[in-house]
């Protein structure tokens, strides 16, 4: 069902070589990514900064597996996914990738013990599991009086939690979170940093942030700089270099 | 995972309504046009339905179909008997009449007379009264709806008397005799009695109905009779095969069923597809982050087409069942719509009809389902 991980021993999490993707048709087409080389490491919380426009969202679909490169390879956990058909690379993103967007993308009709389910499910894992498994991680965010509840009933605060959940119910290897801070203060979003830091990261798991948010780069343990389609500098920030 | 994405069907409750709407709104439609339409042409061949015995019919070569009515000479009846091959052949008056009761009712009616001696012809199927009773003077069997329709509110009673063509008739024999294309009355009595009741002119000899002798192939004895006689004679099937066929050939009733058949299948079409289409629309984003979690096209068409026949079951269901209720409710075997009814095969037929027209509804949405790039979930708000 699910790609083989190898061990990590050292080696990086995640790779880039050369990553070129174009986006649009005709004359619209255009270079987003020019060449990227990168490499994100498990255990670490990374952040990709940028203004808008500078291709963050193409590379993390590319990294995801969501968005095939026209040139370089990624690597996950020592598959090359550039390389992976379209239906092993679903099945690949689906073991191995959890995602949480800005706009949460929860399923409305579906309770949020079903959201959470939902990535256990489509894994093809028995339902009894699939909703204690629900239910453990529900608990573990504060949600547990809220899984018969639907998306539209919690706050958005509740939903970004449970958002978080579904990401992941499946334990996967690599976490991306796009902007969840973004309609967040500065307090709401420290509190979201904070949990994400918690429940996600795990020596054998990578976690990667985009984000335009200054306020939560303290949280970071790595921060990859992109501009113009390039990784223009990685930064450690102060408190990681002294520790 | 089917209980997910059940549920996320239903989760779009207005847009449900307006699926299960369409198709039950071309299923009730289609079964109950089809089971009219059917009933309709039944009916057209009653008089053949009605006597079960007879193997051939013989009539004049004009005829084409058992409506039409070109007296042959009483002498065929004889000629007939001659053939080798025939049993017994009997003869048949049929004539379109009309008739009143004492309290001034009038009601059009088929005469249909029967042969004195075996009365064969008689409905089998008798609500009152012996079918020997048709041997009493001016004595005539009724149809029970022609009776309702008669006497409304009145009990089933016999010694009742109607004026046909001036004439005194009895009702001594009720039956439930297969409903007639036009006929409000459906009226059963002796030969002899039934030219008195209707005179035609010299000749009045509707029909010869005949039976094979055993072991004989009535196709065969049928060809025998129009070689020796040059009348026309078919067996029951081919005769009600014959005038079913006229009836479609010659009339607008197929054409008028087939615009409504039509129009029902075109019009839950669009409802079905047009809403279909907006449902994919709206969840296209979920759709996409089904793919994202893990969820392969082939898979999520697979889920969708799941949606698609929940939907088209729930449809189908309440649809063939609203069909159902009509025929049960209003085509009853004493009301004027008996005989109507909604066969297996029928819906069998809209079933699958319901099945296409599911499936090419949803061609559309499907597309654009196959063609959803996970990657639109970074900038779709919902």
């Amino acid at each position: 069902m699910s790609e083989t991980i190898e061990p990590l021993s050292g080696k990086p999490a995640i790779s880039c070589r050369g990553v070129v993707k174009y986006l649009g048709r005709r004359e619209f087409r255009t270079q987003v990514l020019h060449g990227i080389d990168v490499d994100i490491f498990a255990g670490d919380m990374t952040l990709l900064v940028g203004p808008s426009g500078c291709g963050k969202t193409t590379l993390i679909s590319t990294i995801a597996g969501i968005l095939q490169p026209e040139a370089g390879s990624v690597t996950l956990f020592g598959t090359i996914t550039s390389g992976l058909g379209r239906r092993r690379l679903t099945r690949f993103r689906g073991s191995n990738v959890g995602l949480v967007l800005q706009q949460f993308h929860l399923f409305p009709a579906l309770t949020a013990a079903e959201n959470v389910a939902v990535p256990l499910l489509v894994l093809r894992q028995n339902a009894k599991h699939a909703f204690a498994r629900a239910s453990e991680l529900l608990a573990e965010l504060g949600l547990a009086a809220h899984a018969s509840k639907y998306p539209h009933e919690l706050s958005v605060g509740e939903q970004q939690r449970l958002a978080i959940a579904r990401a992941i119910a499946h334990d996967p290897k690599l976490i991306i979170c796009d902007e969840p801070t973004a309609a967040l203060d500065a307090a709401a979003g420290r509190l979201v940093m904070q949990l994400l830091r918690q429940v996600t990261l795990r020596q054998d798991r990578a976690v990667l942030v985009v984000t335009h948010d200054h306020r939560i780069f303290p949280f970071a343990d790595r921060i990859i700089h992109m501009d113009d389609g390039r990784i223009s500098r990685i930064d450690t920030p102060e408190h990681k270099e002294a520790a | 995972m089917v209980r997910i994405v059940i549920k996320m069907l239903f989760g779009e409750r207005v847009k449900v309504l307006g699926l299960v709407f369409g198709v039950a709104f071309a299923t009730l439609l289609v079964a109950q046009q089809a089971g009219l339409f059917v009933g309709l042409m039944t009916r057209s061949q009653n008089v053949i339905a009605d006597a079960p015995d007879v193997d051939i019919w013989v009539m004049d070569p004009a005829v084409e179909y058992v409506d039409l009515i070109r007296p042959m000479r009483d002498t065929e009846l004889y000629r007939v008997r001659g053939v080798a091959g025939v049993a017994w052949a009997v003869p048949l008056f049929k004539a379109a009449t009309s008739v009143k009761t004492p309290e001034g009712r009038t009601k059009s009616a088929l005469l249909l007379g029967v042969d004195d001696a075996s009365l064969t012809g008689v409905s089998p199927r008798l609500v009152l009264g012996s079918i020997l009773d048709l041997r009493r003077a001016d004595a005539i069997a009724i149809d029970r709806v022609g009776y309702m329709q008669l006497w409304p509110g009145e009990p089933l009673q016999l010694g009742k008397t109607l004026d046909l063509n001036d004439r005194r008739a009895v009702v001594a024999v009720i039956t439930d005799a297969a409903p007639a294309f036009s006929a409000q009355v459906i009226i059963h009595t002796r030969y002899s009695q039934a030219v008195a009741f209707v005179p035609t002119g010299r000749n009045q000899l509707s029909f010869i109905l005949a039976k094979t002798a055993s072991g004989l192939d009535p196709g065969d004895v049928a060809g025998a009779i129009t070689a020796r006689t040059g009348l026309n004679a078919y067996t029951a099937e081919e005769f009600s095969r014959r005038t079913i066929r006229y009836y479609l050939k010659n009339t607008g009733i197929p054409i008028s069923f087939a615009t409504t058949i039509l129009l029902g299948i075109v019009v839950g079409s669009a409802i079905v597809g047009l809403t279909f289409n907006m449902f994919v629309s709206d969840n296209l984003a979920q759709y996409a982050m089904l793919k994202v979690i893990g969820v392969s096209s082939a898979r999520l068409i697979g889920l969708v087409l799941l949606q698609a026949a929940v939907v088209g079951l729930i449809g189908y269901a309440i649809g063939i069942g609203l069909a159902a209720l009509f025929f049960e409710y209003a085509c009853t075997p004493t009301s004027a719509l008996r005989g109507f009814n909604l066969p297996w095969w029928i819906a069998t037929g809209v079933a699958a009809s319901i099945a296409v027209l599911i499936v090419l509804s949803t061609l559309t949405g499907l597309g654009r389902v196959l063609f959803a790039q996970p990657a639109m979930v970074f900038w779709t708000k919902r």
